[in-house]
C-alpha cells in the first residue's frame, strides 16, 4: 500500500466523520433536505468545516481502477436497493482498490485486494 | 444492552450485504422480545395519546443503537412509567419497496427520505408530526421527552468508530 505516493482514502456515503478523507455521496445529498446523519448539518456546513465530498451515484464511482488504499464504509446499504435506490456495491470497492488495498466497513476490514 | 446493534454483527463467512439481510430478517423478532412494538398496520396507533413509529434501516447502526438507547430506557424504573405512555412501534424500511408505500404508512413523506430513522408521532390518532435523520431522532425524543441531546450522544458514542492509519490526503 502506498508506497512512495499520497495515500488515498475514500468514505463511501461518508459524512466527515472520518477526518481528512474524500467523502462520497449520492445526489440526493444535494437536495434541500439533507443532513447529516450524527449531526443533521448541510452538505454545504460540512463542506465548510473543511469536509471534500465527491457526488456520484453509487453504481459508478468516477475513480480509477486499483487507485484507491483504503474505502471506508459505514452505516450504508451494502449490495441492496432501499427505497428503489442501489446502495454501496462492492463490485465498485473491489475496482478501485489498489493491490493490499483494503475495505473497512462498521470499523471492520472485512476485505483486502490481493 | 446492545441486542439491536448485534443484529450487525460482523461475520468472517459472510458478506456485509447478507448480514444486512440478516438483520433485516431478524429484526421483528427482536422488536418483538424488547420493549418496543413490530409495526403492523396503520389500525394499530391508539385514537387516545401519542404514539411513535419509527421506520428504521436495519443496515445504519445509527439506527439500531437508537432502538438500543430506547430499549434501555424503558427498562430503567424511573423513566419507564413516563416513556411507556407513548408507545414506539419499529418498522423496516427494507420492507418499503417504494417511497409510494412508506406514504401509506406516513402521508407526509411523499419523496424518499435521504437518511434515517424516519420518526412519526401521531397524537389523538392523527399524525402530527414527522422528520428523518438526525431530526428524526429529534422528534423521537421531543415525543418522549427526553433530551435530544442527550438521546444523540448515546446513539453516536454507540456507532462503530475508525480511524484510518495517518497519510496525506489524496
Amino acid at each position: 500500500m502506498s508506497k512512495g505516493r499520497p495515500i488515498t482514502v475514500i468514505n463511501l456515503g461518508g459524512e466527515g466523520e472520518v477526518p481528512a478523507v474524500i467523502n462520497q455521496q449520492r445526489p440526493a445529498a444535494l437536495s434541500a433536505g439533507w443532513g447529516s446523519c450524527a449531526t443533521g448539518v448541510t452538505l454545504e456546513q460540512l463542506a465548510l468545516q473543511g469536509n471534500d465530498f465527491l457526488i456520484c451515484p453509487n453504481v459508478h464511482l468516477p475513480i480509477n481502477d486499483d487507485s484507491m488504499d483504503l474505502v471506508i464504509t459505514n452505516s450504508v446499504p451494502v449490495d441492496i436497493v432501499s427505497l428503489g435506490q442501489p446502495g454501496v456495491q462492492s463490485s465498485e470497492i473491489r475496482r478501485i482498490l489498489v493491490a493490499g488495498g483494503q475495505w473497512v466497513h462498521d470499523g471492520t476490514v472485512r476485505y483486502t485486494k490481493p | 444492552m446492545t441486542r439491536f446493534q448485534a443484529l450487525l454483527k460482523p461475520d468472517s463467512t459472510s458478506t456485509p450485504m447478507a448480514e444486512q439481510e440478516r438483520a433485516s430478517r431478524q429484526l421483528p423478532d427482536v422488536v418483538r422480545s424488547s420493549r418496543l412494538k413490530w409495526w403492523t398496520k396503520k389500525a394499530a396507533i391508539p385514537t387516545h395519546g401519542k404514539a411513535l413509529l419509527l421506520v428504521i434501516a436495519p443496515y445504519s447502526h445509527y439506527d439500531l443503537a437508537l432502538l438500543d438507547v430506547l430499549d434501555a430506557a424503558l427498562a430503567r424504573p424511573r423513566a419507564r412509567k413516563r416513556l411507556l405512555l407513548v408507545p414506539i412501534y419499529v418498522a423496516d424500511l427494507q420492507q418499503y419497496r417504494t417511497v409510494e408505500q412508506l406514504s401509506e404508512d406516513i402521508p407526509t413523506i411523499t419523496y424518499a427520505p435521504p437518511q434515517t430513522p424516519v420518526a412519526a408521532v401521531w397524537e389523538d390518532g392523527i399524525l402530527s408530526k414527522s422528520a428523518w435523520g438526525k431530526r428524526g431522532r429529534d422528534l423521537v425524543a421531543d415525543a418522549l421527552g427526553l433530551s435530544s441531546e442527550d438521546l444523540n450522544k448515546r446513539v453516536i458514542t454507540r456507532v462503530p468508530k475508525y480511524t484510518p492509519p495517518s497519510g496525506e490526503k489524496k
